[in-house]
């Protein structure tokens, strides 16, 4: 999973405040809300699609076990995915 | 804006040039058999002059109490009794026959912008006779390139700019997904090219009011654009009422959808434009050049997004806040048949930090009861 590449979509239009964000689909006309997590990758994979990297620059940020933070990514991407705001390769 | 104070109504009122256009077409369209419908009919001015044209009945429709008063204009000028008010919204009233006109000025400053088209559809659908007539019955909506260096530097290259000694800079990317709305005077603004039509209703057909509109345009003038120009146009029966700044003056301000950074079109080159925005949501423009492309949205200068948002998302369950707690607790009393100063003295009780004496809890509950009270 974490070899994948995360192709993030150009109808997303992404706003963050204080730590928290939202994601305006624009296709959809709907709002998608991240915590500060979330936020995170976001702005990682905007800079970087792969998701290893992402992790990699996660796990030096946040306290947190790989294998609970490869469990939590990979929730979010299906959600991500699921919303179409975001498709994996 | 709140449409409950004559002072908010006077600059319709008195926009002659507007309303000479709605005349015209007025007495072109009725008959001395003619219903008229006057749709969000403010202080009735639409509806009082299909009443002059010495038309069979005219319903005024119009939420806010200020309606009223147009009882005593239409009694003033001698038309009350052709006058019926309905103060209400149109969902929620109920006229007693159909009609042969709608007039309605619910096209907003940027066509969609006050939601109301979805209003004026229910009217038409449930009211208008067939072969009845809308005024107007056609809108536009048309952007053009500009460039606007002092209008750009002022809402929003300033915020760069140290104030006081202290660097605001952190506001400046909200400020640059603001849509400007400048008055005539402040608006100095050089057309790169020639509007172009990225979005239109037909209020005889249409049924929703979303805007997504694409539109390629082929540049004038070379220079920096620092935004999309937008006005709209209505087709009032065979005239049309534009709120472009280049024709005469109406009450609608121009609009103004920025571009930060600007960025530099080339005489002869054909770019492309897009604007969208769902009913009731935000606006979304984007331009795509040789030298560039820029995408903006009114939801990019929300700074209550998040919060916002963990509220209003179809799947969050935000609970009741205080303020929630509070109105429930009202509600419930008013319900109950309580007399407003029970519910006060009670809810006053009920949170002694919130309301820290019986008046801030008097007027708390005065407001809800001005909003959701029953008698009328």
């Amino acid at each position: 999973m974490l070899s994948q590449r995360v192709v993030l979509s150009p109808d997303a239009l992404f706003q963050e405040i204080g730590g928290e964000g939202v994601i305006l689909d624009l296709k959809s006309s709907s709002y998608f809300g991240l915590d500060e997590v979330g936020v995170r990758l976001w702005q990682l994979l905007q800079a970087d699609p792969s998701l290893q990297a992402a992790c990699d620059t996660l796990l030096t940020e946040y306290d947190v076990q790989p294998a609970q933070l490869e469990q939590d990514l990979i929730k979010l991407l299906e959600q991500l995915t699921d919303a179409g705001l975001a498709t994996v390769e | 804006m709140s449409y409950s104070q004559v002072g908010s109504h006077r600059s319709m009122v008195f926009d002659e040039y507007r309303n000479e256009l709605y005349a015209t077409a007025i007495r072109k369209l009725v008959t001395p058999d003619s219903v008229v419908l006057d749709l969000g009919a403010g202080l009735g001015v639409h509806g009082l002059l299909a009443a002059a044209a010495r038309v069979k009945r005219v319903y005024l429709v119009e939420p806010e109490p200020v309606v009223q008063l147009a009882k005593e204009i239409a009694r003033a000028n001698g038309l009350a009794d052709r006058i019926v008010i309905l103060e209400g919204r149109i969902e929620e009233v109920e006229l007693p026959e159909q009609v042969d006109l709608i007039i309605s000025v619910f096209t907003g400053n940027l066509l969609y912008s006050e939601d109301l088209l979805p209003s004026l559809f229910h009217a038409r659908d449930r009211y208008l006779k067939p072969g009845g007539h809308l005024v107007p019955n056609f809108a536009e909506l048309l952007l053009a390139p500009v460039s606007a260096p002092d209008l750009h530097a002022k809402h929003i290259g300033r915020w760069s700019e140290p104030h006081l000694g202290l660097d605001f800079s952190a506001s400046r990317r909200f400020a640059a997904n603001e849509i400007i709305w400048p008055g005539r005077e402040e608006l100095k603004a050089e057309r790169l090219a020639t509007g172009v039509v990225v979005s239109t209703v037909d209020m005889t057909q249409a049924s929703h009011a979303d805007c997504r509109g694409e539109a390629r345009c082929r540049i004038e003038t070379s220079g920096p654009c620092h935004g999309l120009l937008g006005w709209t146009r209505i087709r009032l029966a065979d005239q049309w009422l534009s709120t472009d700044p280049a024709s005469p003056e109406v009450h609608w301000s121009p609009a103004v959808l920025p571009f930060d950074p600007p960025l530099s079109l080339e005489a002869g080159e054909d770019i492309n434009i897009s604007l969208q925005r769902p009913a009731h949501g935000d606006w979304t423009w984007s331009i795509k050049a040789a030298s560039g492309t820029r995408r903006h949205s009114s939801f990019l200068a929300r700074t209550d997004g998040p919060r916002r948002l963990s509220k209003v998302a179809a799947d969050a369950s935000p609970g009741l806040g205080r303020r929630g707690q509070h109105a429930l607790h009202v509600l419930a009393m008013m319900q109950a048949g309580h007399s407003i100063r029970e519910i006060a003295q009670s809810l006053a009780d009920s949170d002694r930090h919130a309301f820290q004496d019986f008046e801030s809890a008097l007027q708390h509950v005065q407001a809800l009861a001005v909003r959701y009270g029953g008698n009328g």
